[in-house]
């Protein structure tokens, strides 16, 4: 029985968590500041990757195809995402969850709303750029699947390759293959964290966020313009999304869809609560958790289904066996959510609470 | 020819704001959904699948209405519910030859079962969380039924038979073909009735709306289905009306004071994700009943945001604004799905359009409007609308009225009661203030 | 200073020595409390002395030490231990509080809110809204009278018919109270029940209060030294998570401790 290619597993979970950490900071920001979740973010994860194909087709239209390296690259594209979906963000606040909270409209409207504009921002992006941006609807054929340009940048789907062991009859083939956009998810994932953590404790901008988190009363007493604060938090938390968003779209080897992003919401909320909300430091170790927890699954459960695996032993002496799908990774981030629920409902370490407020 | 009394209208708007809004929203569905009738050749069939639709998802919206109207729990995994009860009544059926009603009453308790434990470690958390654990045990449903392939696949009618995760409804395919059930209604002896009522009445109704085109078996189910709706409404009105239905709304109001009188909120909140959990999976039973065949990934999120448009478009806590929301919106997405309708909508802004083509194709965009993403846009949008406009939906729930408890008492009591409460409100101004300065608000 | 017992048996309610520890911070730092049968005790001390965190433990809304801590002191009531119950549970042995805030049910009528109250209601378990439907009638009967004699107790039969939602300040307060009766306690906690309301309102309060003392005990918190002083039985003096003093109105009121407490140690 040999081993199977855990170092590659591994370094799949590590490209995963810093996609994790990297999406997972704007609705941090928001959950901290209003106290409420923003079912909504999956939406800006999808318009962030949209934006960005989107910018990348329309400067490939405009620009003249061999000087446009300079403009035409990864890192514009997500100043782009940062932008439009940041300015949704404020849209969002101000059409909609401002005029909830001046109503003084419970928890429960606020999240409903937040689902509506999922809805609603879900399926425009589908009908504005159909369910698959198709490589074929694009003006320059090579965009798509090779998402940088050559020159400017080094090529993002650059593999590197480590082989440790190669056709061991215990450890099989163990490497480390990750391509110069996995390295990128990784290093721009810390580098956000890093900067968020950095702004959040010593700005005064962060200091009057960190305010109005606490109590929007009474920051507005200590002279802080909490509405103005709401806003950059919006716009921030948006943005950082949907430039993180465009950063993780390289990576990806299928073409995305308007579901892409609904599809990550549940580790997106796993990673917030385990690792408390208001912390992106535990943000850091939820994603790490999270994402080698799913990645053990899959190598685990598949593991199972081997002939001579756990499957067919269940089968032979106990006659009941149930299927050990890697599929089941999916539903990881619930088993890891009530498990930190039942014992830990503030996350690593968060400052919310997470059961109802008592007296 | 009867006048109109414009006056009464008048002052029955006056007195309902909401009735307006109502009509702005029903009238331009109901002459959408009669547009839709008109092109379809025959139309009852669209009319058995509006009706079909409506009673399965008002059971199934009522139940979340005593969850979110009733308690203040706001749950977002209903489509597990719906999927256990569709689910497993039909593979216990189809895959393991058990008899129906087994199977529904397995369905029903599995079902109640899986309310249960996920109530267990939620019914305590903050709304929102309460809300991400209820999405992601409705997908970890999902994800079981995908693949659980040794259990809950069902070997495929063409040969290999290998696994598959489409679940034909056997319960259903048998129904319309079993002898009386596969008739048109039109060549049964009770046609001869509604003929007769159709003459007395003088209006071709029946005939206009193709009704004898009807399988028995259709109406045979909408009865069933009416039958089941009735009875859903009026368990949960009961409970509605009962001490118990009162404590649910204390709760909802704010549960440490309900705490404080010795009552046990977490008994309550279970008990009531559990009963929902019930309701919930009957209404899964009877959606199943919609297909011949399908698969868990007809089970997704977006089932339980459309309950979420009927009880928030319709009012929450309480049965008929439900009713009214369920009936609009089905109303809208029926109509919206009849293909005429569809074409109408179907509409495509690119490059080769002619009015902007030169600027969408610099923006290189290449836009699809189509009905399938076009109608949760629209409701959406009116969700949204209703929450910040509207809160408390077409028909708000009623204002709670003490008349059922002053009517226990003997006359005499209440006599006394009832005196006490106008003498006070017949104090003039002057008295009031003289007598003491409560009825100032200064906290 | 430590307060002894000096009979056990006259005792209502005894918690002693009780902890709580909110992180670093301590709350309550061996607090004891000994209320007398039908008397009427106040608390007081200086914000943040830890009255409301000993009402709340001793009404088990928190459990007396972190769960890291192991010996939290002992509450017992009516001759029982009652550390161990969940919040509800302690409710229905008689002992029922209020909040400092009013928390009432928005959307109820203030009948609606009486009727809720009482405990163990028949109608409130699930299957007797099916089973028992004669038994609820009368229980209901019963209720609303109940509810309707203690409108009249607090003089605010007029707004029988209103929701909470509609009422002001001072009818919240004495609608609280009303629930508070519904229930049949025998030892009630009031968390400042005159905070907020104006002085007429307030002296109303306190008469109704008093006209209760004959069946039940009453443990109060107040800022209000006047109502403190003129009407309590028995005083006891916190002062960060400490009893500091004890003892009749007269004798608190020329105590060093309680002074120095209030006033700071200069005066």
């Amino acid at each position: 029985m040999t081993l199977p290619n855990l170092l590659n597993h591994a370094t799949l979970a590590l490209v995963y968590a810093g996609v994790l950490i990297m999406l997972t900071i704007g609705l941090n920001m928001v959950y901290s500041v209003l106290k409420f979740s923003n079912f909504a973010h999956a939406e800006w994860v999808t318009m962030g990757m949209f934006a960005s194909w989107w910018f990348l087709q329309i400067l490939s239209y405009i620009l003249p195809w061999d000087t446009a390296h300079l403009l035409n690259n990864l890192f514009v594209h997500a100043v782009f995402g940062f932008l439009i979906v940041g300015i949704f963000g404020i849209l969002g606040e101000v059409l909609v969850f401002d005029r909830l909270r001046k109503l003084k409209a419970g928890l429960d409207s606020a999240i409903v709303a937040s689902i509506a504009i999922g809805l609603i921002v879900r399926n425009f992006l589908a009908m504005v750029f159909g369910a698959y941006p198709e490589p074929n609807r694009a003006i320059c054929p090579t965009c798509t699947s090779q998402p940088s340009l050559p020159g400017f940048l080094p090529d993002l789907n650059n593999i590197v390759t480590i082989k440790l062991v190669e056709n061991d009859p215990i450890f099989g083939t163990q490497w480390i293959r990750i391509n110069a956009s996995g390295i990128l998810i990784i290093v721009t994932s810390i580098a956000m964290v890093l900067a968020i953590d950095y702004v959040f404790r010593h700005t005064k901008f962060g200091i009057a966020m960190r305010a109005t988190a606490d109590s929007i009363e009474l920051a507005q007493v200590s002279g802080v313009d909490t509405r103005r604060i709401v806003h950059y938090t919006w716009f921030l938390a948006a943005g950082l999304t949907g430039m993180g968003a465009a950063i993780y779209r390289p990576y990806l080897t299928g073409p995305f869809n308007s579901l892409t992003g609904l599809y990550m919401l549940l580790p997106f909320f796993a990673v917030v609560i385990l690792g408390g909300v208001g912390s992106f430091r535990g943000g850091i170790i939820a994603a790490i958790i999270i994402a080698y927890a799913r990645q053990a699954t899959v190598v685990i459960f598949s593991w199972f289904q081997y002939p001579g695996g756990l499957e067919e032993i269940l089968e032979e002496h106990i006659g009941f066996t149930i299927t050990f799908s890697p599929g089941y990774a999916d539903a990881i981030p619930f088993v890891i959510l009530i498990i930190v629920l039942l014992i830990r409902p503030r996350g690593i370490a968060g400052s919310v609470e997470a059961t109802r407020e008592r007296v | 020819m009867k006048r109109v009394d414009v006056s009464r209208f008048s002052s029955l708007v006056r007195k309902h704001p909401e009735l307006l809004i109502g009509l702005a929203l029903a009238i331009p569905v109901v002459l959408l959904y009669l547009y839709a009738l008109t092109t379809l050749e025959v139309k009852s069939k669209l009319l058995f699948s509006t009706a079909s639709a409506l009673l399965v998802f008002f059971v199934g919206a009522i139940s979340l209405d005593l969850e979110v109207g009733s308690l203040g729990l706001p749950n977002f995994g209903k489509v597990a519910f719906f999927a256990l009860g569709a689910y497993i009544s039909a593979l216990l059926y189809s895959v393991y030859d058990v008899s129906y009603l087994v199977a529904v009453i397995t369905a029903l308790i599995i079902s109640s079962l899986f309310g249960y434990v996920l109530s267990i470690p939620t019914v305590r958390l903050r709304a929102d969380y309460f809300a991400i654990m209820t999405i992601a045990g409705g997908e970890f449903i999902r994800f079981v039924f995908q693949n659980e392939k040794r259990w809950l696949w069902a070997p495929s009618i063409l040969p290999p038979h290998t696994p598959t995760q489409i679940i034909s409804n056997r319960a259903k395919i048998e129904l319309t073909n079993i002898s009386p059930f596969n008739m048109r209604l039109g060549d049964m002896d009770i046609y001869h009735v509604l003929e007769s009522i159709e003459n007395l009445l003088r209006i071709r109704i029946f005939t206009a709306l193709d009704i004898d085109q009807l399988f028995v078996w259709e109406v045979t189910l909408l009865t069933v289905f009416f039958l089941i709706a009735l009875a859903t409404y009026w368990f949960i009105e009961r409970i509605r009306r009962s001490p118990y239905g009162r404590t649910l709304r204390a709760i909802r109001e704010d549960d440490i004071t309900v705490t404080s009188v010795g009552k046990d909120v977490f008994r309550f909140r279970w008990q009531v994700t559990t009963i929902s959990a019930f309701i919930c999976g009957l209404a899964g039973v009877m959606y199943a009943f919609s297909f011949n065949a399908f698969e868990a990934s007809d089970f997704r999120p977006e089932l339980t945001f459309v309950l979420y448009f009927y009880v928030i478009i319709g009012g929450l806590g309480n049965g008929k604004g439900v009713f009214v929301g369920t009936a609009l919106v089905t109303l809208f997405m029926q109509a919206a799905s009849v293909e005429a309708v569809q074409r109408n909508i179907y509409m495509h802004v690119g490059p080769d359009s002619p009015l902007f083509g030169s600027f969408l194709e610099i923006l290189q965009l290449d836009i699809f409007i189509n009905p399938f993403n076009m109608r949760y846009v629209v409701l959406g949008t009116i969700l949204i609308l209703f929450l910040i406009f509207k809160p408390g939906g077409l028909i708000p729930e009623p204002r709670t009225d003490n008349e059922k408890y002053l009517s226990l008492l003997t006359p005499y009591e209440r006599a006394r009661s009832d005196e006490a409460v106008s003498a006070r409100q017949s104090l003039t101004e002057k008295e009031r203030l003289f007598e003491g300065t409560e009825d100032e608000n200064d906290s | 200073m430590t307060v002894e017992p000096d009979d056990c048996d006259q005792y209502h309610l005894e918690a002693e020595d009780i902890h709580r520890h909110f992180g670093g911070v301590k709350a309550l730092d061996g607090a004891t409390v000994f209320v007398k049968k039908n008397k009427l005790i106040s608390l007081i001390g200086p914000n943040g002395s830890g009255k409301t965190t000993l009402f709340n433990v001793v009404t088990c809304w928190l459990p007396k030490t972190d769960p890291f801590d192991e010996d939290g002191g002992k509450v017992v009531f009516e001759k029982e231990r009652i550390d161990d119950l969940s919040a509800h549970e302690a409710a229905l042995t008689g002992m029922i509080r209020t909040f400092q805030t009013t928390r009432n049910w928005q959307r109820l009528t203030t009948l609606e809110n009486l009727l809720v109250a009482p405990p163990n209601q028949t109608g409130e378990s699930f299957l007797n809204i099916f089973l028992k439907r004669k038994k609820i009638r009368e229980e209901e009967r019963k209720n609303t009278l109940k509810a309707i004699e203690v409108l009249e107790f607090l003089e605010i039969m007029h707004i029988r018919d209103q929701l909470a939602e509609e009422l002001s300040g001072g009818q919240l307060k004495l609608l609280s109270l009303g629930r508070l009766l519904m229930t049949v306690p025998s030892l009630i906690l009031l968390d400042e029940p005159m905070a907020g309301i104006n002085p007429t309102l307030g002296n109303k309060i306190m008469d109704k209060i008093l006209e209760l003392k004959e069946n039940v005990t009453i443990f109060l918190i107040e800022h209000n030294m006047d109502v403190v002083f003129n009407y309590s039985d028995e005083i006891f003096v916190m002062a960060s998570g400490k009893m500091i003093a004890h003892g009749t109105p007269d004798e608190i009121e020329t105590n060093r401790d309680v002074i120095e407490a209030y006033l700071g140690e200069d005066y």
